[in-house]
């Protein structure tokens, strides 16, 4: 899983995951190596800046995002010239950032490009938007923002992969958020129908904790705007489903967990995974099974 | 973009509380330009005083409108107008000696579009916006680098040495290419490691150990305590070619710079005719916008060259027929005609008066922004300023502190009567003091605005105690149509029934307004929802005896 070209083609696909350095980028690159091979010439950005230095995938200082001729990059202009990519100019974006305008610009031959894309979900929409109204590519692929799956709403049908690093340490917390994401992303959409009978909640903010406790108990079903907007933890959200079913209004799709271990085994990672979220797991795509040699 | 004598537009913060209190916003919403040169003028909600100015932009409105009509058969022509318009970039804001790539990039889309513009008009409509070409020069210079009209990159056209400098990076790029490839074909012959297009590996220990002895194939590392990361080792002819495309690429970069210096002073020389251009597309994506309104909303030309009458007929104050229109009520259309200086209109709560205060407004903006106008005809004159002095949305005025703001908005208005002639709208002044003192500061009042001259003022108020002036015009609300109201109410219908019955009974038309108490909408509402007789009876003596 996540390691074909077709996981990828003719869709917008985010690349997120829940810190820094968890390997988001470098994933990105493998993901656009895999697109390219497949004789598809993508489009890729990122949200904002990344100032992050080094990848957990490769625990190596971080490159700039290797790109290919043909390719549809986004980025500042001194970043897309530096990048010695000859950037042929589509579009300026709206806006600005520190770095100056940012544009979208086809590559004339190989390189390298520091990404810098725009900010918030409205300049995501945007930005998407115009290399779709432009026919720049089918497949575009985004460098998403550190814990912001909601901007993923930003475009209908499109997906996004989470990437997560475990070490031994870390190795119980980041099951656990894979459980929990997991979980979240399965949430049911709601039925079209929802609020039409008794019993029936559509909230306009987050689902906390108090939220939940104030409800009383004629409230059996439960709607938010999307699964970002729920705020419980794991024993909270038991609890809550004990009693009452959750719908999103806005499911957003998950094409995969990606789990960067170091210093952990695949096999200590699933033990901790129930079936479902041991399904959406796919693992590190750099680690390679030597074959036998010639 | 375009330059305006000073004192020919309205100043934002006299006309601040007269936008809020007449809705106009809600008609800005609907106009909508298409470049973005047209959505900053649009953004600044100019308000003229220039009569001129004014008629310039209806004369353009009109043009752009016949345009319209002239493409009924042809919707294409429409559309490509439309496209090409929507594409418009911004421009450089200023003329530099270095334009950056994305500058350059700007300035060719821009006159591409221009181009495609005017292939998209007749030659009727050209000539009226003149919309002639723009920069032929430096378009056909700039069509050079892009292998789209829309896009931009500094191609080898600019320069035969740059051809070469990139041929050469070319075969660089091969031969990097070729030796990483030949690394990964050798990796993968001798160890197994397939890197499949990654940059790197992560190879279990076991593997990875047997590589660290082939220290000139791969460069390994340990990532943790079962993989090492492993990746082709660049060798002695890698790095050398690594530093010779580091050379072509300095080398490049400045052949490019040079080219973008060239095509930047092309830029800057042309700069003014290229501004010019993007005035005239404003023009006509804003007079396009307004003719759209024209077409869609039923409006017409207002005529400005009146000298002091204001008069409107069959004028639709658009955000309350749409309120009208979703509560399923019906719109009565305001028709006026206001001679005197001073207009007073009188009406029960709810009768409509402040509803034709608005309206006056509504219409003197729209038209002083050079608008056609939601009437059948509307004849008026430019003013140098618009005032309104009233309560304002979300405001409740009340007890003393609501009295000072009223007098000093009235003062604000008094102080800015200049040259130039003003309007000013008063709605329920003095509405925060006693009736006694009300009546009396609203005579006052309306007897010094009717002796200013160039002045031209409306008061709404429920105050009928005032002493009359010969300067002013009093009129009235109709109000309830007692007869139409007493016959179809039922007896035993709901009492919200019979409310609702009520409210479409009431007549939002102007009549002339006799001296005395006038008719009371109050008790005869009163008596119509079943107030005792004797009550109603009584309330009538007392107004009676006043």
């Amino acid at each position: 899983m996540l390691d074909r070209a077709e996981d990828f083609l003719g869709r917008v696909t985010f690349v997120t995951g829940p810190e820094k350095h968890c390997g988001k980028t470098t994933f990105l690159n493998r993901a656009l190596a895999l697109v390219r091979a497949a004789g598809e010439r993508p489009a890729f950005l990122s949200i904002g800046y990344d100032g992050e230095a080094r990848d957990s995938l490769s625990a190596v200082r971080k490159p700039a995002v290797p790109v290919t001729a043909g390719d549809v990059v986004v980025s500042a202009e001194r970043f897309l010239r530096d990048g010695r990519i000859l950037p042929e100019i589509l579009e300026i974006l709206p806006g600005s950032s520190a770095f100056g305008r940012i544009c979208a610009a086809r590559a004339h031959r190989p390189g390298r490009v520091v990404l810098v894309g725009p900010e918030g979900n409205e300049g995501v929409a945007r930005a998407l938007a115009l290399l779709r109204d432009e026919g720049a590519a089918r497949t575009v692929l985004v460098d998403g923002a550190i814990n912001r799956i909601t901007q993923v709403a930003a475009w209908p049908g499109a997906r996004f992969v989470f990437v997560l690093r475990a070490d031994a340490a870390s190795l119980d917390k980041s099951a656990r958020q894979a459980r929990r994401l997991s979980f979240l992303a399965s949430l049911p959409p709601a039925p079209a129908d929802f609020g039409s009978r008794e019993g029936e909640l559509a909230l306009a903010g987050p689902l906390t904790a108090a939220v939940a406790e104030t409800q009383p108990e004629t409230v059996r079903a439960v709607t938010v705007e999307d699964f970002t907007k729920v705020f419980l933890d794991d024993g909270e959200l038991r609890s809550f489903r004990a009693r009452r079913v959750l719908f999103v209004r806005n499911p957003l799709e998950c094409a995969g967990i990606v789990a960067v271990l170091r210093a952990v085994s695949r096999d200590a990672f699933l033990s901790r995974l129930d079936e479902g979220t041991a399904a959406r797991i796919a693992f590190n795509p750099y680690e390679v099974f030597p074959e036998a040699a010639a | 973009m375009s330059a305006h004598r000073p004192g020919s537009l309205l100043a934002p913060e006299d006309l601040e509380d007269a936008w809020s209190f007449s809705r106009v916003e809600e008609f800005w919403e609907l106009y909508r330009p298409y470049t973005p040169y047209g959505k900053d003028e649009r953004d600044e909600r100019r308000v003229h005083a220039d009569r001129g100015e004014i008629e310039g932009l209806l004369d353009r409105t009109e043009a752009a409108a016949s345009w319209l009509d002239s493409t009924r058969d042809d919707p294409a022509a429409r559309d490509r107008a439309g496209y090409y318009l929507k594409r418009m970039p911004r421009l450089p804001a200023s003329a530099k000696g270095e334009y950056e790539l994305a500058e350059i990039f700007q300035v060719k889309k821009f006159l591409s579009c221009h181009e495609g513009l005017r292939a998209a008009l007749d030659e009727d409509t050209r000539e009226a916006f003149g919309l002639g070409p723009a920069a032929s020069v430096l378009a056909a210079e700039l069509a050079k680098g892009g292998s789209d009209p829309e896009t931009f990159f500094v191609s080898e056209a600019y320069d035969p040495a740059l051809a070469e400098v990139r041929a050469a990076i070319a075969r660089t790029d091969a031969d990097l290419e070729a030796a990483r490839s030949s690394a990964e074909t050798r990796l993968a012959a001798r160890y197994g490691v397939r890197l499949a297009g990654r940059d790197f590996a992560l190879v279990p220990r076991a593997q990875a150990e047997a590589l660290l002895a082939d220290r000139d194939l791969a460069v390994v590392e340990p990532y943790d305590d079962r993989l090492y990361l492993v990746r082709p080792a660049a060798d002695s002819r890698t790095l050398g070619l690594r530093d010779r495309r580091d050379e072509l690429a300095a080398r490049e970069r400045k052949l490019e710079d040079e080219v973008l210096r060239r095509l930047s002073g092309l830029i800057a020389g042309a700069l003014p005719e290229i501004r010019s251009a993007a005035d005239r597309v404003r023009d006509f994506d804003l007079a396009l916008a307004r003719a759209r309104m024209v077409r869609d909303l039923g409006l017409v030309r207002p005529d400005l060259s009146s000298d002091g009458l204001w008069e409107l007929s069959g004028g639709r104050f658009l955000p309350c027929e749409a309120e009208c229109r979703d509560l399923g009520l019906s719109y009565t259309p305001l028709s006026a005609r206001f001679e005197k200086p001073v207009t007073t209109i009188f009406g029960s709560n709810m009768g409509g008066k402040t509803v034709a205060l608005k309206t006056v407004l509504f219409f003197q903006i729209l038209a002083q922004a050079g608008f056609h106008v939601p009437a059948s005809s509307f004849r008026t004159r430019v003013y140098a300023r618009l005032f309104y002095v009233g309560e304002l949305a979300g405001e409740r005025l009340a007890g003393l502190s609501g009295f000072g703001f009223e007098i000093h908005r009235f003062i604000r208005a008094w102080e800015g009567m200049g040259d130039g002639g003003c309007l000013a709208v008063f709605d329920e002044f003095a509405r925060t003091t006693s009736s006694r003192e009300a009546e009396a500061l609203l005579s006052a009042a309306q007897a010094a605005l009717a002796a200013k001259p160039g002045v031209k003022s409306f008061f709404a108020t429920h105050f009928r105690g005032l002493v009359r002036s010969p300067g002013v015009d009093y009129l009235r609300m109709k109000g309830l149509d007692r007869k139409a109201a007493s016959e179809c109410l039922e007896a035993d219908a709901p009492r919200a029934e019979r409310l609702a019955r009520i409210n479409r009974h009431m007549r939002y038309e102007l009549e002339p307004d006799g001296e005395g108490p006038g008719p009371s909408d109050a008790l005869t509402v009163a008596a119509l929802l079943g107030l005792p007789g004797e009550i109603v009876k009584k309330a009538e003596e007392v107004i009676g005896g006043r």
